[in-house]
């Protein structure tokens, strides 16, 4: 049987990792390019399941599923392709603020925005201010996302960009949250760049700040 | 009285408080080496108009602004400062070589992030005793708890008697960097304004005037001498800030756009009930980033004196400032004869490049000859005897007419370039005669035949261009000011929607702005330009009398105004936390952390604005308790925080007068 990217992408969306693996494999044998087989397997499959999720026609343990899938042939591919084939679009780092240690959504963010290119940098839950400000120093991203679940750890965030300000750090660098509790007021109030209510619309509003 | 020493004049104004009017006015050339100079030679051309003798007499106060700090800054000026930084380090270029760092300061909630530690700071301290003559002391995140900086401060008195300035008191914006760096110009700033001030107060005597002396700050409002001489940093950018106070009080319009022409640059501020907007990013000066309220100023460089240069067929409106053709051959006739050679003659045997045609050069100064290539010797000893056209210049030193390398001359200001301005083609138009028409004519002659245009077309396609280029800037301006940054020309989707409201071009549909604000025009030849650019905005237009002392105006008519905020949050171990700019406090109860905000903040308030000079003081305390709502219903609205906004305004003190005070909640 020859290799198809449709069958690919659906074993993608229903989160085969087994299947995605051994499909992958026989791409790679097949001689197909690893570049289309991110770009026209992995990243449509995706956005579809981006699409579906931001609908309520799949849900949380679905998408981490397709996601993780994903992974699986993507450590595959990635060997094989050569430096500079796939563009990297932009640097983003991600964490769950002060007192809080929820990671699920900031996980899923994390994998939606990686299949969309980028690369992300996951610092962990719990995290002081200082340590967003070693970060932003280290890796110099062109976006910092932060997280939170609860409405007492919120509050973190608005110190979290209070201290980028005293760094020196804000200017230049785009600032997006989410999190359950959080709203797009909130977002304005704290001086926040962007906020995505959910993991689908947190690529699209990466994409966002990245182009503006 | 009102003094302003600008960058090219001094101007005086005196102002009559009651009936709200100048009475009289004057300028003199400001003396950069020594301004009270252009500041006598300004009172003594006031002195001079046969004023009613008790008008001098009876001066009651004296405002001055002046660009002396801004200029210290830029040139380096200024005494030797130490800095010391407590609980972090500092990254990027800081304007003094005595920087030293100790344990200590606070994180965002204010708690210590470490413990000062006192060993450390007085070996600090000792190491550079003698060395400086003030030290800045800035703390991290001392704007939350300024404990650190004033327990430093104490110690610094002891062991050096020197003043002492704490990043805390000049600010409460959060930036460690931008902190730090205006405390040490801030210190810096120390003897240069004292001396200002002492030499100022001499020229007073010498007129009997024993009034007040106040000087202006960066939003425009006014401080005392021993405030000035505490925080000269404030004085920065005053000028501009003193000219918007200056055009509210001649108009008596309270919200406007300021535009003030000059003759390299237009400045384009908006006045929002009767106060400059400010930059909430902090003044910048002399490429330092500090956090001194300024007023918002978008500069751009076109003006009267903006070379009109042609390339590729296309005209093009300065940054560069030229000489005025008109002023050139004004000053040296036989320039007038080169310029018709170049007409006659010269323009069809060869194109330049990297210049125009038209382009003269006359020789400012003597250099020092030892720094100059043998080419530049050359150009110095051609141009010693007299100005030339670069035809000329070209015949003389034997090389293209292209290649002779005068930009780095005109660059370290030893040679003068005069081209074609907006100022010469007001006098080919004729509303301006004031040099000579014939040297402006003559130069649009031969940039008008580069366009393949005649005179008449030329002159008024390039004042249009002006004007637009004007409008142009009064929108970026206006841009600028909601948060917009990217240039309006170049933004590819915006450019067509400009472009039309502009009227460069008409092509499919028609675009229209209409500005809800009238603008202020002032500055030279703002009655030529601007009722062409208030037509383009859709808008009126207002040229108050006296305008080209408006700055003058804005010190002697200024209030004095002090502001600060004090924040109260929830405190992670329950109740409330005080931010506040002389300390940090905690509160069980978010009603008693208010009421102590507001008493003690009223108090200190009071205290300042006297201190500044103020008298009939506005207090006002207005509290904004700060909720977001979060995206669960169910929940209740999220507290963040409670913001005390405690603002002192009052007029300035005039001579024999005591102090006073009211309260407004």
């Amino acid at each position: 049987m020859m290799f198809s990217f449709e069958e690919v992408q659906s074993a993608v969306m229903a989160g085969e990792m087994d299947k995605v693996v051994e499909l992958t494999r026989k791409a790679i044998e097949e001689k197909l390019q690893p570049v289309s087989i991110i770009n026209e397997g992995y990243i449509p499959a995706m956005n579809v399941v981006g699409k579906r999720f931001k609908n309520g026609e799949m849900f949380v343990p679905e998408v981490l599923m397709a996601a993780r899938s994903m992974n699986a042939g993507m450590e595959l591919v990635k060997p094989l392709l050569v430096e500079g084939e796939v563009q990297v679009k932009g640097t983003i780092l991600l964490g769950t603020v002060k007192g809080d240690l929820h990671d699920i959504g900031k996980n899923l963010v994390g994998m939606m925005i990686e299949s969309g290119g980028y690369v992300v940098i996951d610092l962990g839950t719990d995290l002081e201010p200082e340590k967003f400000v070693e970060a932003v120093k280290e890796y110099k991203p062109e976006i910092v996302g932060m997280s939170a679940l609860l409405t007492t750890t919120m509050l973190a965030m608005k110190e979290t960009i209070e201290v980028l300000k005293e760094e020196g750090l804000r200017d230049g660098l785009k600032i997006m949250i989410g999190g359950a509790p959080v709203s797009k007021e909130f977002a304005d109030e704290i001086d926040a760049d962007g906020y995505a209510p959910d993991a689908a619309s947190a690529t699209e509003l990466v994409e966002k700040l990245i182009n503006a | 009285m009102g003094i302003d020493t600008g960058g090219t004049y001094t101007d005086g104004v005196l102002v009559d408080l009651s009936s709200q009017l100048v009475v009289a006015k004057s300028k003199a050339r400001t003396t950069h080496e020594n301004l009270t100079v252009g500041i006598k030679n300004c009172l003594e051309i006031l002195k001079s108009q046969s004023l009613p003798e008790e008008l001098f007499s009876n001066i009651k106060l004296v405002a001055l602004s002046t660009t002396l700090a801004t200029n210290a800054i830029v040139e380096g000026k200024g005494g030797e400062v130490g800095l010391l930084l407590l609980g972090h380090g500092l990254e990027g270029p800081i304007p003094t070589s005595h920087v030293m760092e100790a344990p200590g300061g606070h994180d965002i909630k204010g708690r210590e992030k470490q413990e000062l530690n006192l060993q450390e700071v007085r070996r600090a301290l000792l190491a550079m005793k003698g060395k400086i003559d003030a030290l800045a002391v800035s703390g991290y995140l001392s704007v939350r708890n300024p404990v650190h900086e004033l327990m430093v401060r104490d110690e610094a008195q002891k062991i050096l008697n020197i003043p002492v300035v704490c990043a805390h008191q000049l600010t409460t914006a959060l930036g460690f960097y931008e902190r730090s760096v205006t405390a040490v110009l801030n210190a810096r700033l120390l003897p240069t304004i004292a001396e200002l001030l002492e030499s100022v107060r001499k020229v007073l005597n010498i007129y009997g005037i024993e009034a007040p002396l106040m000087v202006v700050k960066g939003d425009g409002s006014l401080m005392s001498e021993s405030v000035t001489r505490e925080k000269p940093i404030e004085t920065i950018l005053s000028g501009p800030a003193a000219s918007i106070i200056g055009a509210t009080f001649l108009t008596g319009r309270k919200d406007a756009v300021v535009v003030d022409i000059g003759g390299t640059t237009t400045d384009v501020a908006s006045l929002e009930a009767g106060k400059p907007m400010l930059n909430p990013e902090g003044a910048a000066v002399g490429g330092l980033l500090t956090r001194v309220n300024a007023a918002r100023i978008s500069t751009f460089g076109v003006g009267g004196d903006s070379e009109l240069w042609v390339e590729k067929g296309e005209l093009k409106i300065g940054p560069q400032r030229v000489w005025p053709l008109s002023v050139g051959v004004n000053l040296y006739p036989h320039l007038l004869d080169e310029l018709e050679h170049v007409w006659t003659t010269d323009r069809k045997t060869k194109e330049v490049s990297g210049g125009q045609p038209c382009d003269c050069y006359i020789l400012l100064r003597q250099p020092d000859m030892d720094n100059l290539s043998p080419m530049e010797k050359q150009l110095i000893e051609i141009l010693r005897i007299a100005p030339h056209n670069i035809f000329k210049i070209a015949a003389f030193s034997g090389k293209d007419v292209s290649m002779l390398g005068l930009k780095s001359l005109v660059d370290r200001e030893i040679v003068a370039r005069a081209s074609l301005t907006p100022t010469d083609l007001l006098h080919v138009r004729g509303d301006y005669s004031q040099w000579d028409c014939r040297g402006a004519e003559v130069g649009a002659r031969i940039q008008a035949w580069r366009l393949k245009r005649d005179l008449d077309q030329f002159t008024n396609q390039a004042l249009k261009a002006v004007e637009r280029r004007i409008a142009g800037v009064i929108l970026q301006s206006l841009l600028n000011d909601i948060g917009y940054r990217t240039d309006i020309l170049k933004e590819p989707l915006l450019k067509p929607f400009v472009e039309r409201v502009l009227g460069i071009s008409t092509e499919q549909f028609q675009c229209m702005v209409k500005l809800d604000k009238p603008i202020i025009a002032i500055g030279a030849p703002v009655e030529n330009f601007m009722p062409q650019v208030a037509e383009l905005l859709n808008t009126e237009l207002i040229i108050p009398e006296h305008a080209e002392v408006a700055n003058a105006v804005g010190a002697a008519t200024g209030q004095v105004m002090e502001q600060f905020d004090i924040l109260i949050r929830p405190s992670p171990e329950g109740g409330f936390i005080i931010h506040a700019p002389w300390e940090r406090k905690d509160f069980l109860e978010l009603a008693d952390a208010v009421d102590y905000a507001a008493s003690e903040g009223e108090k200190y308030i009071l205290h300042s604005a006297q201190r500044a000079g103020a008298v009939e003081v506005n207090v006002t305390v207005t509290r904004e308790d700060v909720y977001s709502n979060t995206s669960q219903r169910w929940e209740e609205e999220l507290f963040i925080e409670t913001r005390i906004e405690v603002m002192a305004v009052g007029r300035p003190q005039w001579q024999d007068e005591k102090q006073g005070g009211q309260k407004v909640c």
